[in-house]
Parts: C-alpha cells; sequence; structure tokens
C-alpha cells in the first residue's frame, strides 16, 4: 500500500522514488515487522497469560522441561499478524507470488491455530487429527503449487536448479513439479515444527534461512544479476525479498520473547506457517537443494524422529536417547541454551555454505 | 605521584562503569543472564541492518 501512496507522490516529489527500490523497503519491511513485534508482543503475551493459554509439556521429555508447563504458547500468531501486516504495507500487491506466499504462510498458520487451540483452549491432547492436518497441508500445499506450475511463464521458473554447476538443470514438467513443490512446502513446515521444541531453536534458524533466500530471491528478480550469476531470471521474484526482510524482523523480534527461559512459545500456529513460508519461497526462487542445505539443522531434526521410530518398530531398539534430536543432547548433558546456540551456530555456517552457492558454480 | 592518580583514574573509570551498568541492566533484574545475552545480540544484529543499509541510502 505504501509502495502504490510513494509512486502516486513521486509525480511531484521525486525524492519518493526511492520507495521503489526493493532492498530499501525489504531494510523497512524488517524493521516494521520488528517495531510491530515488540509493540503487540508484551501485551499479548500478557493476555495469553491471562486467558492461561499455557503449553502442556510431553511427560517423557527431560525433567528440565517441566518448569516450562504453562508458558503462554500460540505466540507465532503474533509473528504471522506482524509479517502480514508489513508485507501488505510494503510489498508490491500487484505481485502474484507475494499472494503465492501470503496464502501459504497464513494458510499453514490457519491449521496450526486450530491444532494449538484444540490443545490448549479446548484441552483436547490430540488437536487436530494428524490426518486432518495432513489433508488440509495438502490442499494448501497443492493449490500453491498448481498455481506456480500453470502460471509460470519461462521453462526456467520450473527447472530443477542443481547448486555448484552453473549447467546443470533438469526440467521437471508440470506434474513433476507440482509434485516436488508440494513436497518441499509441507516437508519444510513439518520440519520446523518438529524443530520447535528449546527456546529459540526454530526461530533463530528460520531468520537467518529467510535473510539468506531474501538474497536469492532479491539475485533471481534482478535481470542483470541473474544473468552474471548464472542463476535463471524469475521476473517478480525480487519483490519476495520484502516477505523474507518481514520475516527477519518479526523473528528477531518474537527470540526477544524466546529467548531461554521463554516468555512466550511460538506454537504450530508460527512453526507450520513459518517453515512453510520458507518452503514456498525457496520453490519460487528455484532453490530447493539449497534450502535443504541452510535447514540441514531441520533435515537433521526430522531424519532423527524418522530413524528413531524405523529403528524401534524394525528391532525394537532405539537410536537415540530422546527424538527429536536436541533432546537427545539434552539428556547426554548439554543444557539447553547449549544446544540450541550450538545449532544456531551450525546453522550460520550452513547458511554461509548455501549463500556460497550464488558465487561457486 | 603518576601512581596515585593512574589509580584515581582507573577507580573514576570503574565507578563510571558500575553506575553505567546499573543503568543498562536495572530494566533487566531478575532476568537471566542467557536471555540478556541474546536481546544485546538482536539489538547489534538491528544496528548491524542499519549501517547496512546505508548502502543504499545516501
Amino acid at each position: 500500500m505504501l509502495l502504490e501512496l510513494a509512486q502516486w507522490l513521486a509525480k511531484d516529489i521525486r525524492a519518493f522514488n526511492v520507495f521503489g527500490y526493493i532492498t530499501l523497503r525489504a531494510v523497512l519491511a524488517c524493521l516494521t515487522a520488528l517495531l510491530i513485534t515488540f509493540v503487540i508482543g508484551p501485551a499479548l503475551i500478557r493476555r495469553l497469560t491471562a486467558y492461561k493459554i499455557g503449553q502442556a509439556v510431553r511427560d517423557d521429555g527431560p525433567r528440565s522441561h517441566l518448569t516450562k508447563a504453562g508458558t503462554p504458547t500460540m505466540g507465532g500468531a503474533l509473528i504471522l499478524a506482524a509479517v502480514t501486516i508489513t508485507v501488505l504495507l510494503w510489498a508490491d500487491l500487484q505481485n502474484r507470488l507475494v499472494w503465492i506466499v501470503l496464502w501459504v504462510m497464513i494458510g499453514f498458520g490457519a491449521i496450526g491455530w486450530i491444532d494449538d487451540y484444540r490443545k490448549v483452549i479446548a484441552r483436547n491432547p490430540k488437536g487436530l487429527s494428524a490426518r486432518a492436518k495432513f489433508f488440509w497441508q495438502s490442499v494448501i500445499g497443492l493449490t500453491a503449487a498448481c498455481y506456480i506450475a500453470f502460471y509460470s511463464n519461462l521453462p526456467a521458473q520450473t527447472e530443477f536448479i542443481v547448486p555448484f554447476f552453473k549447467q546443470l538443470a533438469y526440467p521437471l514438467g508440470a506434474f513433476g513439479f507440482i509434485v516436488m513443490t508440494y513436497f518441499v512446502i509441507v516437508g519444510t513446515s513439518n520440519a520446523v515444527n518438529l524443530t520447535d521444541g528449546l527456546d529459540g531453536l526454530a526461530i533463530m534458524p528460520t531468520v537467518m534461512i529467510g535473510s539468506a533466500l531474501g538474497v536469492f530471491a532479491y539475485v533471481a528478480g534482478h535481470a542483470v544479476f541473474s544473468k552474471y550469476l548464472g542463476f535463471p531470471y524469475i521476473p517478480g521474484a525480487g519483490e519476495l525479498t520484502v516477505i523474507c526482510g518481514a520475516i527477519a524482523g518479526a523473528g528477531l523480534a518474537f527470540l526477544w520473547f524466546n529467548a531461554y527461559p521463554a516468555e512466550v512459545f511460538m506454537g504450530d500456529v508460527g512453526a507450520l506457517a513459518l517453515g512453510a513460508a520458507l518452503g514456498a519461497i525457496a520453490v519460487i526462487v528455484r532453490q530447493e537443494i539449497v534450502l535443504f542445505i541452510m535447514g540441514g539443522v531441520f533435515v537433521v531434526e526430522t531424519l532423527s524422529v524418522v530413524l528413531q521410530v524405523a529403528s524401534f518398530k524394525l528391532t525394537g531398539k532405539r537410536i537415540f536417547r530422546m527424538a527429536p534430536l536436541h533432546h537427545h543432547y539434552e539428556l547426554k548433558g548439554w543444557k539447553e541454551n547449549q544446544v540450541v546456540v550450538r545449532f544456531w551456530i551450525i546453522t550460520m555456517m550452513l547458511v554461509l555454505v548455501g549463500l556460497s552457492t550464488l558465487k561457486l558454480r | 605521584m603518576d601512581h596515585k592518580a593512574n589509580d584515581g583514574l582507573v577507580s573514576a573509570e570503574a565507578n563510571l562503569l558500575g553506575k553505567l551498568s546499573h543503568v543498562v541492566f536495572c530494566g533487566m533484574a531478575g532476568r537471566s543472564q542467557n536471555r540478556l545475552v541474546v536481546r544485546f545480540w538482536i539489538i547489534t544484529m538491528m544496528l548491524v541492518l542499519v549501517g547496512l543499509s546505508t548502502l543504499k541510502l545516501r
């Protein structure tokens, strides 16, 4: 909205043309989302506490987590509100890619909201059934995948890009693209949700990966840079940098309240939504493998659960002391904030490796 | 003489730092060390972002 206003004002005052730059709007989006979260955050936490919307802690988890029982949850709604308001303010609303990411993020957020609501407010420990959750995730993921596939103008927009190799790109075709997009969105969403088990563990990697994807979105949407770096040019993808900026700002401000010992948890409403948004952005800018590299912590956390369940069912033995992986390290004697900061450091390194694919190809 | 003057300088600095830290941390009384550290990191990240924005805003 502010972009349209700036464009209208720029007819008389040329200085307003500065708001046409995506980089500036991304920085402003980051600061706006940060400010919104800081302003609304304390009031929301007070409200959640007053309504006793507190997290239930798993009985079989580490004993140190029992003190977390009753900590307000569903704080992810704050991130979603901040990102949505910011994107509506600063992004180009004529851009359909912006709407696709918003649709995926809000859709997955709604699924998470219903799940959290049933668990925490309706006191139904099962929440939304796994089947219903998977069904609605599939509906939203497939809708987005079909929309991107059928409205892509250039073959490069549906090719599978292999990082580190300039000439390696596999045409997926509409069906292959839809299937892959679906798996990336739903997979990333659930991976972030599984990782969200310690204070600040999920949000900081989300901020780092979101920021890095912002760089990829900017390059993919810039005809000159994309040609220079050997990336497929995706018209309109640059606008996603604004969304990435908003995710980074809202995420950092949320971390202010979510740092150990957390005042609020994001809940499924935040984790599912942010994961899905990262997946959608990665698919649009054709960087699925780079997302896989940068989100290595999310991948390993998910694999730990898969391996633990498979091993227990097949052999009756557990591979890890507890899954997801962060609990394994806690039970090995690492302090909670040691696990969190070390996983952040690993993500920082992986994000650097991901960013190096900009040039190393 | 120099030694004494230096001592006075050090103690004055320490006094000032003590007062400063009181001003900085008094609003965070009762909060854990970890939360304090992470919040200072967040502030630094924001300041870095503002610094980086000067690349374009000129």
